[in-house]
């Protein structure tokens, strides 16, 4: 497993203003100028930003060197959604392993309790 | 009639809570033995490999999972609260061979309920000290090795190179 990739993804989800970028970036596509209008953040600052976005593939930038648009990338955003859904079924794996454990536990008693009948 | 898991996500908390087929007492002392913790605790490719427990408010769990490649990943908890069966409180977070806590540091309250006679509602209550953290924690924890979440990631992973 691409241990520095899964980082990667992580960390540019971590951050509120690269959130925030996303969530101005489903809206539709923008220019760097129009992302950063709502952040009192330089432009080199939202262009690190865009850069950690871009190598988590959460979004991808336009081929035209005057104004590169910036726009979402739907699969890295859907890998993100699955974020609590991971999270709840590591949950829901372990309680079920805890229903096991104490089904065996009880039966270990119940066995128990007969044979020093 | 098969026991669902729930899930509640609140303001900077998260929620899980399930009905167990077996009295409160054992299910507080599956949830506060160091040897019962190994036994279900870590996902199957991280097993919980070494756990310490001190039951009493200001004592401490702390706990590894080992990955199949060797891989760490501590944790530790420092209890706040303890009644007997019944409820517990305390502080988690990541942390070090060393019981060096790594922030972000989530509250977390377990309860224990009688349910129908046998039965018992478990729920376990953190709260984070701000949606961002709880966001930290819940993808640190996919990285714990969950071999759904890592098989969609590679698959997501392929179709991007």
């Amino acid at each position: 497993m691409p241990d520095d990739e899964l980082s990667s993804l992580f960390g540019a989800l971590a951050d509120p203003t690269r959130r925030a970028i996303l969530a101005r970036l489903a809206e539709g596509e923008a220019s760097v100028n129009e992302l950063a209008e709502p952040f009192a953040i330089s432009l080199p600052a939202i262009s690190r930003h865009l850069k950690v976005l871009e190598r988590a593939g959460l979004i991808e930038r336009g081929r035209n060197a005057q104004y590169r648009p910036c726009r979402i990338r739907p699969e890295g955003l859907r890998v993100a959604s699955d974020w609590l859904e991971d999270y709840r079924q590591l949950w829901d794996e372990r309680f079920g392993r805890l229903d096991e454990y104490l089904k065996t536990l009880q039966q270990q008693q119940e066995a128990k309790e007969q044979n020093d009948g | 009639m098969v026991n669902k898991m729930s899930v509640e996500v609140g303001d900077k908390s998260l929620t899980f809570a399930r009905v167990f087929q077996a009295p409160k007492e054992l299910v507080f002392s599956a949830y506060t033995d160091a040897e019962a913790i190994k036994q279900w605790f870590g996902p199957e490719t991280y097993p919980v490999t070494f756990c310490e427990i001190d039951l009493r408010p200001g004592g401490q769990w702390h706990y590894c999972m080992t990955g199949p490649n060797g891989e760490e990943a501590w944790g530790i908890a420092t209890y706040t609260e303890i009644e007997p069966s019944t409820r517990l409180a305390y502080r988690d977070a990541f942390s070090d061979a060393d019981r060096t806590v790594i922030p972000p540091e989530g509250n977390v309250t377990v309860t224990f309920e009688d349910r129908e006679p046998g039965q018992t509602l478990l729920t376990a209550h953190t709260v984070y000290p701000s949606n961002d953290e709880r966001d930290q924690v819940v993808a640190m924890g996919v990285e714990e090795g969950i071999g759904q979440s890592f098989a969609n990631l590679d698959r997501w992973l392929e179709a991007r190179r």
